[in-house]
């Protein structure tokens, strides 16, 4: 019998649990990616077997199995773990092979990684500030405009009226979402403006260097929060492909790369 | 086999760890009481070379009384302790108790059969090779040859050889042998010959080999040796050049280094006389000459007088300074009686606390004690009319305080203790009632909150009453505004003076203005807490304080320094808690003591290659203020990646170089005004600069902390333009130094993950890193 050549990748974020399941050659196989609501752990069962169904693989076909993301510690099954920024810049890479800058866009904080020629992740800022809560707060935008989440991106594009919303805190942008549906502004309008709102969030973080390739849910969700960011820097700004997995596939990559060069080696003998 | 193990040393750890971990009835003899202590609790991890450390439990205790008659006694205390030692152990000795030494050179066994019958002495000979790693850890190489047991008078029993049975049970290849004064002639032969030009030269056995010159001296001293043998009839194992098998030991040894270059590095007495000293005896009674063996011998006794004596005295002191403290009862007095005034204690939340270092310092259990002793004493202070309290901040006017004979207490460290007990969160809102915005300090809000609400950490770790209530305040801004608003708070509470330094800020350059400004408002202070006392400084006793605190703050310097080494002996989390003394006992004898024995353990660990983070990966540098109440969490965050924080602005603070017992008063202006949050900006990244070089870090975490904005120098873009000049990775956290409430921990824990990760990846797999 011949070393299994698959492998699992489970992203535990704050919105969504996504599964990707991938083979050695980093063909995505199958996936899932399921809405978060109650204990992350229940929804981490929900997921995994509808991934490997989707792949028609079982358990004992996979290599292994990492988990990243914010409940990372509610994947009972992960034989490795490796932290989210990581697999987002594997992820990316995956679908790029060259240097460019990776921005995650997920439920929470965002955040930039470098990404040399070779794959390897070279630096990484973060948001300074406290709550920035990107994804959360266009889902909590969604509610105050009356709109399930997934259409607020299609609401937005129908206008070219921006609304002035807040990008300091959001407790103070939902409080300007109100204030703006108390004035009697377009819902559309209002939508737009939270869009760019988290460009504008997105865009503290400081310069990118292009190609900027984003990946996270909002990427997937609400594109339009790209074209804002490209927009206001100038820069070229792509999602990559399905970019909502790119957490969960560069989890699944690292089961494989783990196993040629594990992190608790790195550096050792200097 | 009930085995008595004289000296929890390296041999006679190991054997005694292999004995016990073979069923063995084994106690372990250690004078050392927080060694004894340290190793009842955590038992002793042996690792054979670099396989996997095993965790064996034994029994230590600091003598052998209340232990029954042993079937052996080892000795394995060094060779000129072996009289005494034995003596100590002549109650466990019955008359069919033998007694075998295992130790280096020549001389132990003859020595001890002139205090037990000759038939009860065996002599024996190991080539284990045994490091120390750590106060309970021992990495060891098994020997080449097998260990060799002989009776001291040739007679053979089956008692004897019941003996090497039992070491055989325990998994050490062991021979008895009729006599082996032969073959511990061979080893002496290698030790003579390597361990003190190791010693000496500092050179590992691999680098003496590539050594010409030493090579020579070292093959004239060889043959002096040989000649001394062949005289007595010992045979030459290799006849056509006897100093081939030495070239070969060295080989086998490698880049290890012999244990009189351990005993001169952690200045304690090395075993020359039993060795070299032996050869140069032997030489004389057989009327030959061995002037080589005689020189080193008074070159390493050289070297030992100059480390070994000094930490000799330092004991003396430390032990005086104990005994005084027994009589004025403090510390180890009975617990005070409560006044009516006594605060409630507050106890740490679960997460809070200190950490624990992985590796633990044996100097720490006398922190406590010390820190104790000093607390106690303002316990005493506040009982006795006669002694007036001062309540200072961290970096204030101390020395005056002090000479002025007035008992003094830091607001500061007691809401670091709040701090790190991670009950802030208690006593904030009751602070907040008092009409203090949520940004105000969150140090100075606990402090407040916790005496409004009657409570205090003092009373549960230090067993007094509480913060004892002050005279006068004195503070000085050089640290921060904040400690105005604070210092005022309590002058209006307890209605006391408070009386402010208040130097130039903001500075490139401590030049005359500076200085004379900041001289003019001691002056003033001074005057002002003679007028408030009625009684005079007295200039020389300010100046016996200067010299203490100057001698404290360098020592400290020292200790920090000393974390430049790779690996570092002591991270970021060790020197917070180290830290204490310096702040708060600045100017005391005490410190002074103190602080020379952790340097002296420092050094040792720096000399043993020991690591505060075993398997140091990265270096990293924290910039800012601590986070107290995640102290815990961020250590073991750290230590699991295998990242060792090695330098901090935050404990820098103490190492203040410059204070001139005979120029007190101005040199404290100049030094008090030029503290590094004092400094400008362009001042402040050329420091971290050469500090981050010093270091040798691979990366920077600077913490902003939300309600300290002078401390918080990132505020406004020092790691951007720091990490123009250096390319030095930087993170910056978002947190404070007490309030949980301003920031998500969860998110400060994931950013450094990420960030030492990818510092991980980026590193590159398989690659080596170079430094810096």
């Amino acid at each position: 019998m011949s070393e299994p050549k698959i492998s699992v990748g489970i992203d535990v974020g704050t919105e969504c649990i996504k599964v990707a399941v991938v083979n050695d050659q980093g063909v995505l196989l199958g996936n899932s990616i399921v809405a978060r609501r109650g204990y992350f752990q229940d929804r981490v069962s929900e997921a995994f077997p509808i991934a490997l169904d989707d792949a028609q693989v079982s358990e004992g076909d996979l290599a292994g199995i990492c988990a990243t993301g914010f409940a990372e510690n509610c994947v009972p099954m992960a034989s490795t773990f490796l932290g989210d920024a990581a697999c987002h810049a594997l992820g990316a890479f995956h679908h790029h092979q060259k240097a460019m800058c990776v921005i995650d866009i997920g439920g929470r904080d965002p955040k930039a990684i470098q990404v040399d020629d070779q794959g390897r992740p070279t630096g990484i800022q973060t948001l300074r500030r406290c709550a920035a809560g990107i994804g959360t707060f266009l889902i909590f935008a969604a509610r105050h405009l009356d709109v399930h989440p997934s259409h607020l991106q299609e609401m937005a594009g129908r206008t070219d009226e921006s609304c002035e919303v807040g990008s300091y805190c959001s407790m103070f942008s939902g409080q300007d979402i109100l204030e703006k549906l108390r004035e009697g502004v377009s819902r559309e309008s209002v939508a737009l403006g939270c869009i760019n709102s988290i460009a504008d969030r997105v865009i503290e973080i400081g310069r990118f260097t292009d190609p900027v390739f984003v990946t996270g849910g909002v990427a997937e969700y609400f594109p339009g929060v790209l074209t804002a960011i490209a927009n206001k820097t100038g820069n070229h700004v792509e999602a990559i492909p399905q970019p909502i997995l790119a957490g969960a596939v560069g989890a699944a990559l690292w089961v494989f790369q783990e196993q040629n060069h594990p992190l608790s080696q790195i550096g050792e003998n200097r | 086999m009930k085995i008595v193990i004289v000296g929890a040393g390296a041999l006679g750890g190991l054997v005694g760890a292999q004995l016990a971990a073979g069923g063995e009835d084994v106690t372990l003899i250690e004078i050392n009481e927080a060694r004894t202590q340290l190793l009842n609790e955590t038992g002793l991890f042996v690792a054979e070379g670099n396989k996997g450390e095993t965790c064996v439990p034994v029994k230590v205790a600091t003598s052998v009384e209340g232990l029954p008659v042993a079937d052996l006694v080892f000795v394995s205390v060094k060779t000129y302790q072996t009289e005494p030692a034995l003596r100590a152990c002549l109650p466990v000795i019955g008359p069919d108790t033998f007694v075998l030494s295992m130790q280096n050179g020549i001389g132990n066994t003859d020595t001890m059969a002139e205090i037990i019958e000759p038939r009860q002495v065996l002599s024996g000979i190991t080539y284990h090779s045994i490091q120390h790693v750590g106060p309970n850890r021992i990495r060891y190489r098994p020997g080449i040859k097998p260990i060799q047991i002989a009776p001291y008078d040739g007679k053979v029993t089956p008692e004897i050889l019941a003996v090497g049975e039992v070491f055989r049970k325990a998994g050490l290849n062991t021979e008895v042998a009729e006599q082996i004064d032969n073959v511990i002639w061979q080893k002496l032969l290698h030790n003579a010959v390597v361990n003190p030009v190791s010693a000496l030269t500092g050179l590992t056995c691999r680098e003496l080999l590539d050594d010409p010159h030493l090579q020579d001296f070292m093959r004239d001293l060889c043959m002096e040796i040989i000649a001394v043998m062949k005289a007595r009839g010992v045979p030459i194992v290799d006849e056509e050049d006897p100093y081939r098998p030495v070239v070969g030991s060295q080989k086998a040894l490698g880049k290890n280094r012999p244990s009189m270059w351990q005993d001169l590095a952690r200045s304690y007495r090395t075993e020359v006389d039993a060795i070299n000293g032996a050869v140069v005896r032997e030489a004389e009674k057989l009327g030959l000459d061995a002037p080589h063996n005689r020189g080193l011998v008074n070159f390493i006794h050289s070297r030992e007088n100059v480390s070994f004596l000094r930490k000799q005295e330092v004991a003396a002191t430390l032990r005086a300074a104990a005994r005084n403290g027994d009589e004025n009862g403090a510390p180890g007095a009975a617990p005070q009686k409560r006044s009516a005034q006594a605060l409630r204690p507050i106890r740490p939340a679960p997460g809070g606390g200190m950490p624990d270092s992985r590796v633990p310092l044996e100097t720490a259990p006398k922190l406590k004690k010390l820190i104790t002793g000093y607390y106690r004493d303002l316990q005493e202070a506040r009982n006795d009319p006669a002694r007036p309290v001062a309540w200072c901040s961290g970096t204030g006017p101390v020395e005056i305080l002090r000479a002025l004979g007035l008992a003094v207490y830091f607001p500061e460290n007691h809401a670091a203790l709040i701090g790190a007990s991670r009950q802030s969160g208690l006593y904030i809102p009751r602070a907040l009632q008092e009409g203090f915005s949520q940004f105000a300090n969150s140090a100075m809000a606990s402090d407040i909150g916790a005496m409004l609400e009657g409570d205090s950490p003092l009373v549960s770790v230090h067993d007094i009453e509480g913060p004892p209530p002050p005279d006068v305040l004195a503070y000085n801004t050089n640290y921060g505004n904040e400690l105005i608003r604070w210092f005022e708070y309590y002058g209006r509470h307890f209605d006391k003076p408070v009386l402010g330094l208040h130097p130039s800020t903001s500075l490139n350059e401590v030049g005359e203005l500076e200085v004379g400004a900041a001289t003019l408002q001691i002056l003033q202070m001074v005057e002002n807490l003679e007028k408030h006392f009625d009684r005079k400084l007295d200039y020389d006793k300010l100046a016996e304080v200067v010299r203490l605190s100057n001698k404290c703050n360098r020592l400290w310097g020292e200790i920090l320094e000393l974390c430049r080494q790779v690996p570092s002996p002591l991270t970021f989390f060790d020197t917070l808690i180290h830290l204490a003394p310096a702040i708060i006992m600045r100017g005391t004898p005490e410190a002074v003591e103190y602080y020379t024995l952790l340097k002296a353990e420092v050094q040792d660990r720096v000399a043993n290659g020991m690591a505060a983070v075993p398997g140091e990966r990265f270096r990293f540098y924290w910039e800012g203020p601590p986070i107290w109440p995640a102290l815990r969490p961020l250590a073991d965050l750290f230590l699991n990646h295998k990242v060792a924080v090695v330098g901090s602005t935050y404990c820098s603070i103490a190492a203040l170089p410059g204070i001139d017992p005979k120029n007190p008063i101005e040199s404290m202006a100049g030094v008090y005004t030029g503290i590094f949050h004092n400094r400008s900006d362009a001042w402040k990244e050329d420091h971290l600069v050469t500090a981050f070089n010093d270091f040798g870090v691979d990366g920077v975490i600077y913490h902003e902390g939300r309600t300290t904005p002078s401390q918080s120098n990132v505020r406004y873009g020092l790691e951007v333009r720091l990490g123009r000049r250096t390319g030095l990775k930087a993170l910056v956290l978002e947190g404070d130094t007490h309030d949980l409430r301003l920031f998500s921990m969860n998110q400060v824990m994931q950013k450094l993950r990420d960030f030492i990760e990818i510092q991980e990846l980026a590193a590159g797999a398989g690659e080596s890193r170079a430094k810096g």
